[in-house]
């Protein structure tokens, strides 16, 4: 929660002080006074003293008026005086009824960065103590322990939640993404129903992440686990690529694997590893074929070794099927080895194509960026004209073009695109160029073995009679030689297994509570809430007398909850934008509406809302007295508690007191001629 | 046209906005220009320099194949300068806008920075990671390259002494 209950501004000059002190109070306050005479600047006051002035977007310096910062005069044609030092100081109150005071200096002072607080009610008659200095403005200010947002967000009892950049890094929700939702300033305050908000800080769907927060929606905690989920989820993703590479690069060229490319719920509970050996120019299990060997080793090995003469008329079979065995797979491998070079060649054709693309995306961004530079570089990136002919340069550099070019933006995005789209067709064409290198390499040392195979039987054939066969000895020894490695293979394989089918089982429940929390973003409390402000909303419009079309069409968009209109559109019902289609005083009364809905809600629900609205000029577009005057008794009644409403108006004091007739409290604050005068009090 | 359609039915046709390679795009193309210029001795150019300067800039390979020919570890046949008719277009533009202006060379027309052009380049120095490749190839490149040596690089007789 936040009060504002006083505020002080302070310009001094070569012979005076001008000086004002305000003080306000829980519920209604209204500034009353003439135009240019400093109610803005007074309100802008709090804003620059909370170190917020960057809501109103980054090149906003000091938002406070030219007798705060240069020149002063005492009264409208009263000498002008030049401003030496001036500052501002400001007492808030949070939920448990501490006091911070704040002072910020403008000119002349200490570093505007710098923000000097004191833990006491400094301003209302308190001691000032010991005081403490934090900075703002640079990075850190939201998270760094100097950081005045850090401490403003603890005062106000808020929890900052962290939010995703548009870079995909993560930062904190800044307070000035709130306060638009909070203050309505005067010129550009009233131009947008919600907000407007900044973009600077590169937040993705501010208005909607400022929303959650404010209504304190269980949606926003949920996407942000979601987002947690996600970081998890890529983490074993990389974890399970490196462990089966590493299972990849243990096998011997005549073996494969067949692993997902992801860890799958399917793998977590089944999480069988498919070995696969190369036999007669086949893939087969590995069981099997290691089954075969064991069984033919056993029958051979525990028999005396028999001899040439006994041997030649088997070898002699075996050595014609063993040569055409040779010649089929040498077939083979010729066949995969030109396929594969195909695919090289397709790849490389690939990557030169996605290299281009990825050069001409950077010229397209860089242009974009030079962009900037508007008239500095040229007066055509500026209208887009030939600064000799003045005929338009939509074409860019290009000859006679009998069509339309896309924009810089357009075109960058086309070329993401196309990137994307070759980049998937590489990934497709790298594992088919995988699998064909494992199997040709497979093959390769096949037709190797079968050659030595041959020589061996050959040799073995022209030995004498008598002595033991060659052929068999060789083939022994070749047997026991492959049993060892293909037991070895999969005893390694197998130690690694039960690790990634832990991983595949962690990746399956986070997999299974991403899909269950995405299925319900939505909270009954939070369905609640926004029914609640969406009959607040309605209510108050109907009481400020908004006719620019049915109230009950009003409702709140479901991305952000900005108002928008319900309209039926054969037999659905879509939401359409509220733009210019209402006048601009019903613009007004659904700002006025919107802003007291989110403080009322408050009250009936839990929500962040730190209790405190402030409108500069709500009379806007020469709104009807009647309908000014039902929302400042609105205001008065809307408080509840600690809240605190502040408006400042340049309506006479008689008609907020006429408005406030009927029993509404509010604190009128009025000022003749300048807030600023040598040393006043209010 | 089928008869089901009647006489009613009418086929319409949007003309789909093309895609544009970036260096030709104005602002991209502009502000290479005048990063060439900065680069070479007294900020100016001939146009036969600025063509090859232009080449060599094109992708990372055209930028190594003119160092390799700087460095003579390459034939100068290798080289083949592309005249390129937008990159005209572009100096026309850049003169247009103030950024260079004409002058005379020894081998013909050139250009050279105006003050304008050196405040552009300065606001470009200031951007970072905005043509960081060109930059550097630029940089490097601008100066290497001498008139002389873009003349010849250019001219047939290069190919017949190689």
């Amino acid at each position: 929660m936040l009060n504002v209950r006083a505020l002080q501004l302070t310009a001094i000059t070569g012979s005076n002080r001008y000086r004002t002190l305000l003080k306000f109070e829980c519920g209604l306050n209204v500034i009353c006074a003439e135009n240019t005479s400093g109610k803005s600047t007074a309100l802008q006051a709090i804003v620059y003293a909370l170190g917020l002035e960057k809501m109103w977007g980054p090149r906003v310096d000091v938002p406070l008026a030219h007798a705060m910062q240069q020149r002063i005069q005492p009264h409208r044609d009263g000498p002008f005086e030049s401003v030496v030092q001036s500052f501002v100081e400001l007492e808030i109150e949070n939920h448990d009824g501490n006091r911070l005071t704040v002072r910020r200096d403008v000119a002349g002072g200490a570093e505007r960065r710098l923000i000097r607080t004191w833990q006491t009610n400094a301003l209302t008659g308190g001691e000032r103590g010991p005081e403490r200095d934090f900075f703002v403005q640079l990075g850190g200010a939201a998270q760094r322990e100097d950081g005045f947002h850090t401490q403003l967000a603890r005062f106000m009892g808020l929890d900052l939640p962290a939010v995703t950049r548009f870079n995909g890094a993560d930062g904190p929700l800044y307070l000035e993404t709130i306060f638009p939702l909070l203050f309505v300033e005067q010129k550009r305050g009233w131009s947008a129903i919600q907000g407007p908000f900044p973009t600077q800080f590169q937040i993705q769907d501010v208005a909607r992440r400022a929303m959650e927060f404010i209504l304190d929606l269980d949606i926003g905690r949920t996407r942000r686990e979601l987002a947690d989920i996600g970081h998890k989820l890529k983490a074993l993703r990389e974890t399970w690529s490196t462990l089966t590479t590493g299972m990849r690069s243990m096998l011997p060229p005549s073996c494969r694997l067949d692993l997902p490319a992801q860890p799958t719920a399917e793998f977590a509970h089944d999480g069988h590893i498919a070995i696969e050996a190369m036999e007669a120019a086949a893939w087969m299990p590995l069981d099997d074929v290691l089954t075969a060997l064991r069984r033919r080793y056993a029958a051979i090995a525990n028999e005396p070794i028999i001899t040439t003469s006994d041997a030649a008329a088997g070898n002699e079979s075996e050595l014609t099927k063993s040569q055409s065995e040779l010649e089929a797979q040498t077939v083979a491998a010729n066949d995969v080895r030109h396929a594969l070079r195909s695919r090289v060649e397709e790849r490389a054709v690939l990557t030169s194509r996605i290299n281009d693309l990825t050069i001409d995306l950077r010229r397209h961004q860089d242009a974009k960026q030079l962009r900037k530079l508007g008239s500095t570089l040229s007066k055509i990136i500026e209208d887009g004209h030939c600064p000799t002919c003045h005929q338009s340069m939509a074409a860019e550099l290009l000859p006679v073009n009998p069509s339309a070019v896309m924009a810089i933006d357009e075109n960058e995005d086309f070329l993401k695109s196309q990137i994307r789209l070759y980049e998937a067709n590489l990934a497709g064409l790298e594992r088919a160029v995988d699998a064909e290198e494992s199997t040709l390499a497979a093959l390769d040392e096949q037709c190797a073995k079968l050659r030595t195979r041959i020589r061996t039987l050959r040799q073995a054939l022209t030995r004498p009679g008598q002595t033991p066969s060659q052929a068999r000895i060789a083939e022994i020894v070749e047997l026991d030689r492959r049993i060892g490695e293909l037991g070895a293979t999969q005893q390694r394989i197998d130690e690694l297994a039960d690790k990634l089918r832990s991983h595949a089982k962690e990746f399956a429940e986070l997999r299974a509570r991403e899909k269950q929390l995405s299925e319900k973003l939505f909270s009954a409390t939070d369905r609640e809430k926004v029914q609640t402000l969406t009959s607040l909303l309605r209510e108050r419009l109907r009481e400020f007398g908004f006719a620019s079309f049915a109230i009950d069409e009003v409702s709140l968009a479901d991305d952000n909850f900005r108002p928008v209109m319900d309209q039926k559109d054969g037999d659905d019902i879509v939401q359409r934008e509220i733009g210019i289609n209402i006048s601009a005083s019903d613009g007004a009364r659904l700002k006025w509406a919107y802003y007291l809905a989110l403080l009322e809600l408050s009250t009936a629900c839990k929500t962040n809302h730190p209790g405190l609205v402030i409108f500069d000029e709500p009379g806007q577009q020469q709104m009807k007295e009647l309908d000014l005057g039902t929302f400042v008794r609105r205001a008065a009644a809307a408080t509840q508690g600690d809240q605190q409403i502040i408006i400042a108006t340049s309506q006479s004091k008689s008609f907020v007191d006429s408005a406030l007739s009927t029993g509404a409290h509010a604190k009128v604050i009025t000022f003749d001629g300048f807030l600023l005068q040598p040393d006043r009090q209010n | 046209m089928p008869d089901e359609l009647g006489d009613t039915a009418s086929v319409s046709f949007r003309v789909r906005p093309v895609s544009v390679p970036g260096e030709l795009r104005i602002s991209w193309r502009l502000a290479v220009v005048v990063l060439m210029l900065e680069g070479c001795r007294k900020q100016r150019a001939s146009l036969v320099k600025l063509h090859v300067l232009n080449d060599a800039v094109r992708s990372p390979d055209s930028a190594q194949q003119l160092r390799r020919v700087l460095r003579d570890e390459l034939a100068p046949s290798f080289w083949r300068t592309r005249v390129e008719p937008a990159f005209g277009r572009a100096l026309d533009l850049a003169v247009g806008s103030g950024l260079v202006s004409w002058i005379h060379t020894t081998l013909g027309a050139g250009l050279e920075l105006t003050t304008k052009g050196k405040e552009a380049v300065a606001a470009i120095r200031k951007l970072d990671g905005v043509l960081v490749h060109e930059k550097t190839v630029l940089a490097e490149l601008s100066l290497k390259l001498s008139e002389q040596r873009a003349a010849s690089l250019t001219s047939p007789k290069a190919v017949v002494r190689a």
